[in-house]
């Protein structure tokens, strides 16, 4: 398990990160949300060791942040945004040089590189100099040295910026698997990315964690609303009579269309189970075919910028 | 330690660099060599020893300029600083990587003595203190150019950078030569490396010279991880 306690970094006198606290269990894969500038890298780099904390630490599995560095180091994988690649070395003498450094047993480094290799689909380019491969494969031969010796706690920072439709969704695959029994971290400010690979969010803006928490429980503590997509077949103006004297007052819209045709309503209401059944009760009441029921898929990236911007 | 060490060997020998400077070295100082045995008829080494420590201001900073610049420009010092190495452990393998081409550099002039064998009856007691010399000296400018490496992420300013300043040790002695400045011309005579150099090449072990190269190695060593740490704990 790893605890996050009051994590601050000073540089030049700015606090850059401030008072950061969280946790994550094993298995967890952790989406590390905020605009570029956030403190993201800065808090990543402090839970690599590449840079040590003003004030606060961290514990992985009961070891010290500060006190127990050279321990950690051994249980964490990192890659850096811009993955640290030996450009003159040949992919498998990177990963085997890496396999030294991270001190795995002599006679387990074969294997770890090889395994390494396996997960993120590297065999072809094993043998090729790291230079001359596409930014794709370098992108992946960096997540396989964090993979490497199958770290407690793995920390990749926006390990899809700047690659392709086909390429982030490789390298989500990837990480996705590399999960596992490992605690990932994983920052990013394509919010898209959270909603694909993270059980659990922590937004970050100017250094201060502003939420954190599940995903849905996000999405519920938004504004407290459900946005639900009716198809009624009756006369259009008795259903905005009947939606208007709901109670509550929910906020709806009427989608324009010809007579007789099913009628649209986009209905923004209270987020509540019994609400949403009176509301049903009372159109079939009053002689409304109730066609179809649909949420409205929240736009998370919409609604986190929001929450961005009002904070 | 070792794998840093294997690392930054590979790396020299991977790209043209050790083979550039290694062959460099023997070819200039093999020409004033054989200039100094065949010319002037000086059948001794100590011109030739010479020659090496003033060649090496020029390419110990080559051997040095990347160690630490290039893995600062690549991002690979980020790397290096998530591993289970300490600061002190990686600049050891670092310099033991200098120095061991410094130690091949050198071995290859051992090829001297073939001519000095068959044109005299060299007295080796100069020649083994010269050869102890010029590796103390080598040893130094390593670790200075390591320090200098850690400055800067530009491996051009930190061979440059390098070269300035072991210039500005193998001559300082000579601002005692200034009229107005002679009454400080003592300590700066002590740290001029030309100093020491003139000292092993007589086939004089002096304890002071041995102290005094050591201890510069050490100070530029000690820079170079007080440097690395303020980056990593700063």
């Amino acid at each position: 398990m790893l605890s996050v306690q009051n994590l601050t970094k000073n540089i030049d006198g700015k606090t850059i990160v401030e008072d950061i606290s969280f946790d994550l269990n094993e298995g967890e894969i952790l989406g590390f949300v905020g605009p570029n500038g956030a403190g993201k890298t800065t808090t990543l780099r402090m839970l690599a060791c590449c840079t040590a904390p003003a004030s606060g630490t961290a514990t992985l599995d009961g070891l010290d942040l500060v006190n127990d560095d050279l321990e950690i180091r051994k249980r964490i994988g990192y890659l850096p945004e811009v993955p640290p690649l030996y450009e003159y070395m040949k992919v498998r003498t990177y990963l085997e040089t890496v396999a030294r450094f991270k001190g795995v047993p002599k006679n387990d480094q074969k294997d770890a590189v090889e395994r390494s290799i396996e997960r993120c689909y590297i065999g072809e380019m094993a043998k090729r100099e790291i230079g001359k491969l596409s930014k794709g494969y370098r992108q992946r031969v960096g997540l396989a040295q964090a993979i490497l010796g199958d770290p407690r706690l793995l920390l990749l920072d926006e390990p899809t910026s700047s690659l392709d439709p086909g390429q982030i969704s490789e390298m989500r695959d990837i990480i996705r698997e590399a999960s596992g029994d490992t605690m990932v971290i994983f920052s990013t400010h394509i919010l898209q990315e959270i909603q694909n690979l993270c059980d659990r969010i922590v937004l970050i803006k100017n250094g201060k964690l502003r939420y954190q928490g599940r995903l849905d429980q996000y999405e519920l503590a938004d504004d407290g609303q459900r946005n639900l997509m009716l198809k009624l077949r009756g006369d259009r103006k008795k259903i905005e009579t009947i939606l208007s004297s709901q109670n509550g007052h929910p906020k709806f819209e009427i989608e324009k269309g010809k007579n007789g045709a099913p009628v649209k309503v986009a209905i923004h209401m209270a987020d509540s189970d019994d609400m949403q059944s009176l509301l049903l009760k009372t159109l079939l009441n009053e002689n409304i075919s109730v066609i179809e029921v649909s949420p409205i898929a929240k736009d998370l990236e919409h609604t986190i910028l929001q929450f961005m911007r009002n904070e | 330690m070792l794998d840093i060490y294997r690392k930054e060997l590979f790396n020299y020998f991977w790209s043209p660099i050790a083979y550039i400077v290694i062959s460099v070295f023997l070819f200039i100082s093999g020409y004033f060599f054989s200039f100094s045995l065949y010319y002037l008829k000086v059948a001794t080494m100590s011109n030739a020893f010479h020659n090496m420590a003033i060649l090496l201001l020029l390419l110990a900073p080559v051997i040095t300029m990347r160690l630490l610049a290039e893995e600062k420009s690549s991002g690979t010092l980020e790397l290096l600083f998530s591993m289970p190495i300490s600061i002190g452990k990686m600049l050891i393998g670092k310099f033991l990587a200098g120095i061991t081409l410094l130690a091949i550099m050198l071995m290859g002039t051992l090829v001297f003595l073939i001519p000095l064998l068959i044109h005299s009856q060299p007295d080796f007691g100069p020649i083994w203190t010269g050869y102890l010399g010029i590796f103390l000296i080598g040893s130094a400018y390593i670790a200075i150019g390591l320090f200098v490496s850690s400055l800067t992420e530009n491996q051009i300013v930190a061979a440059l950078g390098t070269t300035a300043i072991l210039i500005l040790l193998w001559f300082i002695r000579y601002i005692g030569s200034f009229e107005a400045l002679q009454f400080i011309n003592l300590p700066f005579e002590f740290i001029s490396i030309s100093t020491h150099q003139g000292e092993f090449v007589r086939g004089l072990i002096n304890f002071s010279s041995i102290v005094y190269l050591l201890s510069l190695t050490g100070l530029f060593y000690g820079l170079a991880w007080l440097r690395l740490q303020l980056m990593r704990y700063g």
